[in-house]
Formats: C-alpha cells, sequence, structure tokens
C-alpha cells in the first residue's frame, strides 16, 4: 500500500489556504480603514498564561494556542471540552466512540490512549492520573461549563514546563473569577429525550482582596437506542456450542440487536476557587459513570449485549493550594501544594463459557477491574525580572510528587458474587507501592528589542521507574512588519510509562520489561498577520515520535525463548501480548485560521484547518500507514452574529473531519501464522469524511429579567465514527464478515436550556 | 532558598488583587491608539506628549508595573500621531501631583498598581486638569481613573469613566466607546 495519495492532499490543502490567506490579507487590507478596528483588533487578543507560565499575548506566547472564551461557549452551543476542541480550536480534533472521547493534535492520534498524550490543566493544575496517565476530555471532565472563563488550548510538545503527558500539546481549563460569575445562577438544559443537566454556582467577593466562585453540576444520559448488525463470534471453545452474548441468554454466537438499555453516563460534579490576598485555593470532584453499547477495542469474546449493568466508574478530586507574593520588583515566587485522589472500576459481565472458565460453575462471570492512585507535591518557582520591565526573565522552578498506585482484577460468580480466585494484574508488582517523581525547570525569556523575542528553557524529569528525561523548548518570536509576527520553534515533550502499561498482566497479557518514556521531537513555524479587526495565522510543524508504547504481539519464537529462559507464565494464552517501545511516526503539515468581526463588531467569524501527513510505523503492520482513526485533514468554522444586547445571538460552527480509517484498520490477529491472511480485514475500512453543523440561539427572556435562554440543533452528515462494532474474525480467527461494520453516530440532537441569575 | 523566601514573604503586605491582569505592552498599545481617539488630544498635547507614569514607593508591583510601561511606551513610534516622552514618578500625595501634571504639561497620566486606597483623592485633585488618566487596575475606573484595562474570558476590555472624562475635557470618539465598558 501507498500513501502517495496522501501527500497530494497536503499539497492541494496547502495551495487552497495560501490561497484563503491572500484573500484575506486583501480583504482585511480594506477593513484596516474602519473607524476603532485598531481598537477592536488589540483587544481580540488572546491573553495566554499557559505556554510560558506568565501572562503575554497568545502572539507573543512561544506555541501556537488558541484560547475559546465563556461567551464562545455559549454563542455556539457548546456542551463539553471536546465539542468545544472539535467546533472552535486549532489543530486539535476528537472523536467519540461513544464512550470516552479519543483526542489527538495535527495528524497524530492514538487510540484507547485513555488522553494520555495530552496534559489536562484546570486552573494549572495537571489532571492527568497516574494509573494510566488519563484525563477526561468528554462530558467527565468535572468542570461546570458555565463555571467556565475561558480554555487555552497550547498545541506542539509542552513538556518544558509541565512533564509527562504534554506530547500533543495542553489544554488548560480556566475557572471564572468573582467578578464576571457575581451572583448566583441555576442552570437546566436538556438535550430532548436522550439527556439532561442541572447546575448552580455563584460567585462572590469579600471586600477587597477576598473572592470565592463555586459550582455545582449533575450530568444524566441515556440513550439513544442503537441498532447493531450480527457479529459472528462463532464456537465457544468451552461449551462446544456457538458463544452466547447475552446475558443467560441462548447460544446463538451472534452480538446483535438493538441496544436500549447500555448507553448511558452520570456525572456529578464540583468545583471551588477561592482567593484572599496572595493566597488561591481551587478545589474539584467529581464522578463520570458510564456505560456504551460496544466495545471499541478487540475483545476475545464480547461482554453480554445491552447489559446495563456494564460500566466504567471513575472518581476524582484534587485539592490546590497557592500561594504568590513578590517581595522585591526583580523577584516573583511561587509555593503551591496539592493533592489528588483517583479511582476507577469496569464492571463487565460475560456469560460466554471460555470467559468463565470454572469448575461447576454455570453463571455469567463478573468480571471487575479496580484501580486507585493518590499523588501529593509540591511546586516551587521563582521569576526574576532582571531589568524590571520583562525585558530578560528567569523563571526557575521545581516540582516534587509522591505517588501511590493500586489496582487488581477479581472474577466474580456474577449471581452469588463470590469471588473465583484470588485477585490477578496486581499493582505494583512487589512492594514498592510509592513513586517519587521529581522535575525541575529553567525557562529564559530576553527581548533585545521591540521586534524580537527569544525563549529558551527545559525541564528535567526523574522518576525510579525511568531514566531521566530532558525536554527541551527555543522558540524566537520576530515581529517582522506591521502587524505581522514570525514565531520559529523547537520544542520535545515525554510521556512517562502508566503504571498500568509497565506492570500490569493477565492471562493474555505479559508483564512489560524496562518501557522507556515516549519521546516526541518538533519544529514549527508560524506567521501570525494582523489587518484592522481580522487576523490570519498559518504555520508548518514537523514532528518526530520514537518509542511510543503499544501491544507486541508474541511470536513463536518468543514463547520458545521465554519457556527456555522459565520466564514463560503458567497461564499464558498463545495470542498473548506485551508492551513495548515499538512504534514511532513521522509527521508534517500546516495548520491556518482566519478570525474577525465585522458589522461593527457584530459579527464574529472564524476559519481553523489543520492538514498533516502521518507516517506510523509499528510492529503489527511493519510498513509505514498513516495512524488508524485520526484525520488527516480537519478543522472548523463559525459565524455568529449579536442583534444586540435585549435580543438574540445566532450562531453557526460546522466541524469537518476527513476521511480516515477506523480503529484496529492495520493490525494482525495471528501474527504467528504464517499462511493465515494475517489482516482481520479484507479490505482496509476507512471512514467517509464527516460534517457537523450546529445552529445555537441564545438571549435573555424578554419580559423576566435575569432569565436567559440557549437552544441548539446539531446535525451530522454521516452516520459512522471510526471505530469497528465487533470482530469480522470469529474465535477460531475465521473470518466471519468482509465488510466491519463501523461505530454509529447520534446525527441529531437538539438540545434547549435556561439560566437564571441572581445578581447581587 | 526557595522555601525560605516563600515563607518570609508571607509577611508580604502586596495583596494579589491588586496584580496587573492585562499585559502591560497590551495596556500601552492600547492607551497609544486610544489617544488618538481622543477629539481633544491633539490641543491639550501640544507637539509632545509628555506621559507621567505614577508608581508607589516601596511597593515592588508598583515600580515593575511603571518601569515595563516606560519601556513599551517608548518602543512605541507615536502616541496620538505625536512624538512622546515618558517620566516616572513616585507618589508623594494628590496636590503634589496635581503641580507635577501642571508644571511638566504632562497630558497622560499612567497609575501603576498599589493606588487603590488614594484614587478617590487623586480624582480630586487632577478633575481640573484637562489630562488622560490611565489605571493599570480595573477597580480604579469605577473610583474616578478615565481609562482602565480589565481582563474578561482571557481578553482584554477598555473601561472608561465618562463622567471623568467629561471633567478631565477627554472627549472620547463613539467609534471606541461602543467597544468598551462605560461607567458614568
Amino acid at each position: 500500500m501507498t500513501f502517495g495519495r496522501g501527500r497530494r492532499h497536503v499539497g492541494r490543502t496547502l495551495v487552497f489556504a495560501v490561497h484563503v490567506f491572500g484573500l484575506s490579507v486583501s480583504a482585511s487590507a480594506r477593513a484596516v480603514d474602519e473607524s476603532g478596528t485598531d481598537v477592536q483588533a488589540l483587544l481580540d487578543e488572546n491573553i495566554v498564561t499557559t505556554a510560558s507560565k506568565s501572562l503575554e499575548t497568545g502572539t507573543a506566547a512561544p506555541a501556537t494556542s488558541t484560547s475559546i472564551t465563556a461567551e464562545d461557549l455559549r454563542r455556539y452551543g457548546i456542551h463539553s471540552l471536546d465539542e468545544a476542541i472539535n467546533f472552535l480550536s486549532l489543530g486539535v480534533v476528537t472523536a467519540n466512540p461513544l464512550r470516552d472521547p479519543d483526542i489527538g493534535s495535527r495528524g497524530v492520534l492514538v487510540t484507547g490512549d485513555h488522553g494520555n498524550h495530552i496534559l489536562l490543566l484546570i486552573n494549572g493544575h495537571a489532571v492527568n492520573e497516574p494509573l494510566y496517565g488519563s484525563a477526561q476530555f468528554g462530558r467527565g471532565m468535572g468542570v461546570p461549563l458555565e463555571m467556565i472563563d475561558h480554555l487555552e488550548v497550547v498545541i506542539g510538545p509542552g513538556s518544558v514546563l509541565y512533564g509527562s503527558s504534554a506530547m500533543f500539546g495542553v489544554i488548560n481549563v480556566i475557572t471564572k473569577r468573582a467578578k464576571d460569575f457575581a451572583g448566583t445562577h441555576v442552570i437546566a438544559e436538556t438535550e430532548v429525550g436522550k439527556s439532561y443537566r442541572v447546575a448552580g454556582g455563584a460567585g462572590y467577593q469579600f471586600g477587597h482582596e477576598t473572592e470565592l466562585t463555586l459550582a455545582i453540576g449533575y450530568y444524566a444520559q441515556k440513550g439513544p437506542s442503537f441498532t447493531f448488525g450480527p457479529q459472528n463470534f462463532g464456537v465457544d471453545d468451552v461449551s462446544g456450542a456457538p458463544i452466547v452474548t447475552t446475558y443467560k441468554g441462548p447460544a446463538t454466537g451472534i452480538w446483535s440487536g438493538t441496544a436500549h438499555n447500555s448507553y448511558y453516563s452520570y456525572v456529578p460534579e464540583a468545583v471551588l476557587r477561592f482567593s484572599s490576598g496572595n493566597l488561591e485555593v481551587n478545589l474539584r470532584g467529581a464522578t463520570y459513570k458510564r456505560s456504551a453499547p460496544y466495545a471499541a477495542y478487540l475483545s476475545p469474546v464480547p461482554g453480554d449485549f445491552d447489559y446495563p449493568d456494564n460500566y466504567d466508574l471513575d472518581r476524582s478530586a484534587s485539592a490546590d493550594i497557592a500561594y504568590r507574593v513578590r517581595p522585591t520588583a526583580v523577584l516573583d515566587l511561587a509555593a503551591r501544594v496539592y493533592g489528588d485522589t483517583f479511582d476507577t472500576q469496569r464492571i463487565y459481565t460475560v456469560s460466554a463459557s471460555s470467559n468463565c472458565i470454572y469448575r461447576g460453575n454455570t453463571s455469567p462471570c463478573l468480571y471487575h477491574w479496580t484501580g486507585t492512585s493518590q499523588w501529593v507535591g509540591t511546586e516551587l518557582q521563582g521569576s526574576f525580572n532582571w531589568l524590571q520591565d520583562s525585558s530578560l526573565v528567569t523563571l526557575v522552578g521545581a516540582d516534587v510528587r509522591v505517588v501511590s498506585v493500586q489496582a487488581k482484577q477479581d472474577v466474580q460468580n456474577a449471581d452469588t458474587l463470590a469471588y473465583h480466585e484470588s485477585s490477578t494484574n496486581v499493582i505494583p508488582i512487589g512492594n514498592d507501592k510509592v513513586e517519587e517523581v521529581l522535575g525541575a525547570y529553567l525557562q529564559q525569556t530576553w527581548t533585545p528589542a521591540p521586534f524580537i523575542a527569544l525563549n529558551a528553557g527545559a525541564r528535567i524529569d526523574a522518576s525510579e521507574r525511568y531514566d531521566p528525561v530532558i525536554s527541551p523548548r527555543f522558540a524566537a518570536n520576530l515581529a517582522a512588519w506591521r502587524g505581522g509576527t514570525i514565531k520559529l520553534i523547537y520544542a520535545e515533550a515525554f510521556r512517562a510509562p502508566s503504571w498500568n502499561e509497565a506492570q500490569s498482566s493477565n492471562v493474555n497479557l505479559l508483564t512489560a520489561e524496562s518501557l522507556r518514556p515516549e519521546r516526541v521531537r518538533s519544529v514549527e513555524a508560524v506567521l501570525e498577520q494582523k489587518l484592522g479587526a481580522q487576523r490570519v495565522l498559518f504555520g508548518v510543524f514537523r514532528s518526530w515520535w520514537t518509542d511510543l508504547i503499544d501491544l507486541h504481539r508474541l511470536t513463536t519464537q518468543e514463547y520458545i525463548d521465554l519457556a527456555a529462559q522459565e520466564k514463560l507464565p503458567s497461564l499464558l494464552s498463545f495470542s498473548a501480548q506485551q508492551y513495548r517501545n515499538i512504534t514511532s511516526i513521522d509527521n508534517f503539515g500546516f495548520n491556518a485560521r482566519f478570525e474577525g468581526s465585522f458589522l461593527g463588531n457584530k459579527a464574529h467569524y472564524a476559519l481553523n484547518a489543520t492538514s498533516a501527513f502521518t507516517s506510523r510505523v509499528d510492529d503489527e503492520y511493519g510498513a509505514s500507514h498513516p495512524p488508524a482513526v485520526t484525520p488527516q485533514m480537519f478543522g472548523n468554522a463559525r459565524i455568529a452574529y449579536e442583534f444586540g444586547e435585549r435580543y438574540p445571538v445566532i450562531g453557526l460552527a460546522a466541524h469537518f473531519v476527513g476521511k480516515r480509517p477506523a480503529a484496529r484498520t492495520f493490525e494482525k490477529y495471528v501474527p504467528q501464522i504464517a499462511h493465515f491472511d494475517p489482516y482481520r480485514f479484507a479490505k482496509f475500512p476507512y471512514v467517509e469524511p464527516q460534517l457537523e453543523l450546529r445552529l445555537t440561539v441564545s438571549g435573555p427572556v424578554p419580559v423576566v429579567p435575569g432569565l436567559s435562554y440557549r437552544a441548539s440543533l446539531d446535525y451530522a452528515f454521516s452516520d459512522e465514527a471510526p471505530y469497528i462494532v465487533g470482530r469480522p474474525v470469529d474465535n477460531h480467527n475465521v473470518r466471519t464478515s468482509p465488510t466491519a461494520q463501523f461505530a454509529p453516530v447520534d446525527r441529531f440532537r437538539g438540545t434547549v436550556g435556561l439560566q437564571y441569575d441572581f445578581l447581587p | 532558598m526557595l522555601v525560605g523566601a516563600a515563607t518570609s514573604s508571607l509577611l508580604a503586605r502586596r495583596a494579589a488583587a491588586e496584580s496587573i491582569a492585562v499585559p502591560i505592552r497590551l495596556q500601552a498599545e492600547l492607551l497609544a491608539k486610544m489617544a488618538s481617539y481622543d477629539r481633544n488630544f491633539q490641543a491639550r498635547t501640544g507637539e509632545r506628549v509628555r506621559t507621567l507614569l505614577l508608581t508607589k514607593l516601596g511597593d515592588p508591583e508598583s515600580a515593575r508595573a511603571g518601569a515595563e510601561m516606560k519601556t513599551a511606551l517608548a518602543s512605541i513610534p507615536s502616541i496620538g500621531g505625536l512624538p512622546h516622552d515618558e517620566e516616572l514618578a513616585s507618589y508623594a500625595d494628590a496636590a503634589a501631583l496635581a503641580d507635577i501634571c501642571r508644571a511638566r504639561k504632562v497630558s497622560i497620566l499612567y497609575v501603576a498598581p498599589g493606588f487603590s486606597q488614594q484614587v478617590d483623592t487623586m480624582r480630586e485633585a487632577v478633575s481640573e486638569l484637562s489630562l488622560l488618566t490611565v489605571g493599570s487596575l480595573a477597580d480604579y475606573v469605577p473610583n474616578g481613573i478615565v481609562l482602565g484595562f480589565d481582563l474578561v474570558s482571557g481578553r482584554s476590555k477598555l473601561l472608561v469613566n465618562l463622567t471623568q472624562a467629561r471633567r478631565q475635557q477627554i472627549d472620547f470618539r463613539a467609534e471606541v466607546l461602543k467597544l468598551t465598558r462605560v461607567y458614568e
């Protein structure tokens, strides 16, 4: 297979982007004469803090970033972080397997990674937990939307100041200050027939220096129902009869039907932000229970079809206390202590005998994975503003963290809940239950002249689980001409192996040995041009990813070698896998953005586009191939018009993703048997492009002061998501279906909501 | 060392509530643009714009903001189309401030952080002068500083005290007033 078509598509879209750039500059040049547009242009500058841990404009920041305002979230009917990313951000995209969204950036996405290649911050507090490295980017994020002041989406490697997981970039969710959330607020919203959400919040100032904002919310979703075509799982190895695919159901071997009960989620969430003088306290807590009607990633035997008690449950809470002070005009000091707790459960009932091999038992088995992690840490930071005018600033910091992780798997009789055996897959292995992680960073910024700014820094991260990792970044920002800025950026980032990857084991998984951190290097050149109230960004990038951790299927020779070394576990299947550093990715492409306002600042628009050519080399497929699920062309467009303070705002947003291979497309299923066609699919399954449109109307309810509404309609043109339902081969590796069935898409959605503000 | 410094700083008197929310460089650019939308600016200023950057003695936040604003304004070719000079000054009292503004023909007064308690008296002292007062903090504007900057949802916002603007003979054009949050 060749991928020349991909290179041509990058070329065509590059030509289109350059054309749009030219048109926009021309249009902007005309707009510059309008009175007030020069002031408007400055007011439209994003103010960011994430890229360099200092207050600066987006143009001056040493990275490409998008700032998404609370106003944008409301105007365009956004309900969750993944929707904000898809409809409003540049360079980042999510895909929805009906469970937790996968997230990727600039043409790279790792399916089923629990979001561990992008760092999620809430008010600067890192949320990714150590067991899986996971963070939630959908409804499970745990912050009521009305509490969000703005989102900063920084793309490209960001470990220089933040350490592990910032490979795709960093997303910082900034919550509102009391002045912007003044009073008490009550919100009720429903996606008609599918979900509802209620939330309340308040923001109060006490005197000149003290303030409190808090919000709580509850989201519940059930449905819609999806119908799945027949998936033939074949004959059960144990019973000799067709596999049972429904709870205590008949032995048909066929997994199919309409799932009415197994697609739901429930999210209670609460956040609090308190500040008094130099002290700031952030607290957050959320639980996220969800069930998906199918397994997005391959299981040898399916969970019982439409069984409502198969679910995942995450619970998380965090506390972050920060104190900042400026003892002299040169020095800023900040100290922060933080603590997090996270636990997860996965409950999974299976009636197939081959997954429930316990003598004398005929009841279904209940698989119960549990994992917990807690971590506490402190970060100390000093900023030296040597000339007191921010032209020469040294930032130095250290972050020390202690991590504790535990996990296990139990198998129970689903009827009596009696345990079938001792816990397996126990993490941590051995007695070393605590990990100490040290991160230290240094960043130097220098503005030798008003038209040039330089930023160089590096962070070192060390832990007993891996060799020290250094993540440097160099950036130059050149104000090349009036309104024009050129940025040149080189950055590296890493991801530490999660505890799950490093230590988990079961009958199908051999414990990993000596996993190294994943690495990425990236170079980027970005041109930003402001002309009047319009802004254009065009950037090209290239990145190299090495040592990515993936599952390697053991070969026959490896089984023989393990046996010879007496390392072969007593219970290990003949299709067992092992986490290894086996995958590399090479990619290049461009990001383009065109945004601004017109009609006296009443109309706002933006167009974001990303195109990439990505080549992945992995253990399974061997030769280079595009990464699964990841669109190589994606973007969004939006326009909104404000009719006036007492009238509605109408917003139309569109999200586009190009054709892409489905998850598991390039996996083999029996690589150790030479005469079998090793791929699961007779033809590689590609999902057609998707276009999603959302129309939103919002504004104050006439006659009732304090009451406002928001209503949106959402339509997706394609009914296919890039995930495979079931399996195209049966339990005996016989191909039963020539084509793949793609996961469904909830194509039409309507949402209405009301908010009442009790103003002080 | 950092731990010790952080601990000792617990006694520091500066409050984060008076921290800058909008980058100084952007404040300087907005100030320069806004000046050109004041109909009386050229008449008041003459041939050269003189900006006084007022800082509070012994206040590190204030000192740094003043120094940074001086550098930022110096890099801007013109303010309201005119050449310009900037000068740092420490606040003594309101009467002395008014005298300095008169004596040095100051046309823009930039008030660095640290003056939340003095803004009222400052307002009374300069009310009779034809002078654009600019606050580094949003809190200053409702209390009598003509122009200020706030951060709302990751974007800067201009604040204008229109009553005080009229008193100080500042006449912003409607094109920019509609972009601001107006206090009357």
